[in-house]
């Protein structure tokens, strides 16, 4: 049992998060292997990025070591219900992403306000918020700013 | 021409009806953002740069000047009303803010909160006047060696001043560099880190960094809290009592002096302003217990200190094009993204536009004081927008804003992506504003110290050679020594907060 106890902290979210730290110090460690360290004036292009990302994985072990350590304990990951939350609403941005193409700004944009306003207000009432905000932004961003927002294949 | 002809030249601009009404804008969205809980500065002047796209570069940066030195006053409404800050400067305005509420005393504390941020901004801005012209000519002889020294003392300033842990500070910093190396050499023009994808030629966009750091990272956060608002209470009287004008008047004096000299320091903070102002007042104080029971020194000091700060922010931004903090580095964002250069030069070189701007703050300093004396109730009523219905709106307006700045798909793909990013580092307490300081910077160090290196014989030691680098990497060694000195004695974390979130 103590032994288990012992491990506990290695698991702590710093532990994760350190390890991510060092991930991205070795890709971009060995990535930057392939830009040439000196040129004519010095420095090239792999200089700065071989310097930072060496840099990046030492910080990684020590941010490491002290979450063993374990130095940190102020570091949370989310409720159950907290992360469904969080879940839910990255799902609908990256529906928005996908869809907004195919779709057009006006239709995923007040479908996308309509998932995420559902739970708070009767359905009547966040459809009408969804489908008014939607034609406002259009309205700014298309007309007014004339930014040229995605189409769908019925011109809106 | 001295400075204040230019100034005067400034307010002619300033005043035109398109000039004005910008301005307006900019503090109005400004206020709303300050009042609004979970939408700060940063986000907030993110979200509105691809409205200025359209625009001519004065009124565009106008606006957005106008959107951060009015969020500071925004912030202070909701701190003393309902417990809650609008933005992280006004965290500290809580403690006796929200008791001077409780004691009906709510307008007295709002008052003062308006009236020193008013001189505060106003101070900081006649420095920005009078010591700015001086300071750019001083400047204009920097070379490689002390823009690069300048650029590193900011960002090791930033990471001794802020987290909890010196080395979550570096990681940040190291992690926005090497964020800012994706896309072409500027000097080699070879591409780096695409991993395979032309997306990515251009590098990352700053403004999608940046929402998505701040904006959409700060919406998962909250799904996680129960974000019900309070009913705010109803203000009156906005005039302290007769016996608490000294000392109020003190505590405005000391605040501004502080945050002033913090806005010149590349990395500091308005949170950091606030806090140190508090703890200030509190040590100067005969009596000290009376804070946190309503003091009214524990508001006008951070109040106005990070009104200060903010006016003088500007100043290492006009003088040396060095953002001093996150909101400043969107505005220089801003400025790039409208053709301008900040830094010595802009002095000579846009002298209509940099005037225009200097004055639009005093004008828009007293369109806020208005605001914020007879309007304090209106804007109290703003705080009562359920989050519920702002959410799912601030992140459409994100996304829509991040789309339109290069009308790309991709890029709201990469926002979605950095918001999670932004989500796990405030979870891990890895400071984002350092990253995107950083990250504003880093092609700008990579550059300097390149051309340092080139000029060089005895590599970076030539930055010790030189007195004005000299004595800054000076100072950065002591920093660094004294950051690391502090965490192994566990006496850090009095300053531990992530700047104007």
């Amino acid at each position: 049992m103590a032994k288990a106890e012992a491990w506990k902290p290695t698991l702590s979210p710093g532990f994760w998060g350190s390890l991510a730290v060092m991930g991205v110090g070795i890709v971009f460690f060995i990535y930057s292997l392939q830009f040439p360290y000196t040129s004519e004036i010095g420095p090239g292009p792999g200089f700065f990025p071989r310097w930072l990302s060496g840099f990046l994985i030492v910080l990684g072990v020590l941010y490491m070591s002290n979450s063993i350590r374990g130095k940190d304990k102020s570091e949370k990951l989310p409720s159950e219900k907290g992360l469904s939350s969080i879940l839910f609403i990255l799902g609908s941005m990256v529906g928005y992403v996908a869809l907004i193409g195919f779709l057009g700004f006006i239709t995923t944009s007040a479908a996308f306000l309509f998932l995420l306003l559902r739970k708070a207000y009767r359905w009547y009432v966040s459809l009408a918020i969804s489908a008014i905000a939607s034609l406002f932004l259009y309205a700014l961003f298309a007309l007014f700013l004339r930014v040229q927002l995605p189409m769908n294949g019925l011109g809106f | 021409m001295d400075s204040l002809s230019l100034l005067m030249q400034g307010f002619a601009t300033a005043l035109t009806w398109n000039n004005l009404i910008f301005c307006l804008i900019g503090v109005g969205v400004g206020m709303f953002i300050g009042v609004l809980p979970g939408l700060g500065p940063v986000a907030g002047t993110a979200i509105l740069i691809p409205l200025t796209f359209g625009l001519e570069p004065t009124p565009a940066i106008i606006m957005l000047a106008g959107i951060f030195y009015a969020a500071m006053y925004g912030g202070t409404i909701t701190s003393v009303l309902i417990n809650t800050p609008g933005e992280s400067a006004s965290v500290i305005t809580c403690i006796d803010g929200y008791q001077m509420a409780r004691q009906g005393r709510a307008g007295a504390a709002l008052g003062v909160a308006a009236i020193g941020s008013f001189i505060g901004g106003i101070v900081a801005i006649l420095s920005l006047t009078f010591i700015g012209p001086t300071l750019a000519r001083f400047a204009i002889k920097f070379g490689p060696p002390e823009f690069l020294s300048v650029m590193m003392f900011g960002l090791l300033l930033i990471v001794g001043l802020m987290g909890k842990s010196i080395v979550k500070g570096l990681i940040a910093v190291v992690l926005g560099l090497l964020l800012a190396m994706i896309g072409q050499d500027p000097g080699s023009g070879a591409s780096r880190f695409i991993f395979g994808q032309i997306m990515l030629l251009d590098g990352i966009d700053f403004v999608v960094l940046a929402m998505g750091l701040f904006g959409v990272s700060e919406i998962l956060l909250n799904a996680e809290k129960n974000m019900e608002t309070e009913t705010p209470p109803k203000v009156k009287g906005l005039i302290p009592p007769r016996e608490e004008w000294a000392p109020a008047a003190k505590a405005i004096g000391r605040g501004t002096a502080l945050g002033m000299l913090l806005g010149l320091i590349p990395g500091a903070s308005a949170s950091i302003a606030s806090l140190l102002s508090y703890s200030f007042e509190k040590r100067v104080a005969k009596d000290p217990s009376r804070f946190g029971k309503g003091a009214i020194e524990g508001v006008a000091g951070p109040e106005t200190a990070n009104n200060a700060y903010a006016g003088a922010a500007l100043i290492p931004l006009f003088t040396l094009g060095i953002p001093s903090s996150p909101t400043v580095a969107i505005l220089l964002g801003a400025f790039t993204m409208h053709g301008l250069i900040p830094g010595p030069l802009l002095y000579e070189r846009n002298p209509d536009f940099l005037w225009a701007v200097i004055a639009s703050m005093f004008i828009g300093n007293v369109m806020l004081l208005i605001m914020n004396l007879p309007l304090a109730n209106l804007w109290a009523k703003v705080a009562r927008i359920p989050y519920k219905l702002l959410a799912p709106l601030i992140l459409l307006i994100c996304m829509l804003g991040v789309f339109s700045v290069n009308r790309s798909v991709w890029d709201v793909g990469l926002l979605v992506f950095f918001g999670i990013v932004g989500y796990f580092l405030k979870k891990l307490e890895i400071p984002a504003a350092a990253l995107l300081l950083s990250f504003v910077l880093g092609n700008n160090i990579e550059f300097t110290m390149i051309q340092t290196l080139s000029l060089s014989a005895s590599g970076l030691l030539y930055l010790f050679q030189r007195p004005i680098s000299g004595v800054l990497m000076t100072l950065c060694i002591l920093i660094l020594a004294l950051s690391i000195y502090s965490s192994i004695k566990k006496k850090r974390g009095q300053l531990a907060d992530d700047a104007e979130v």
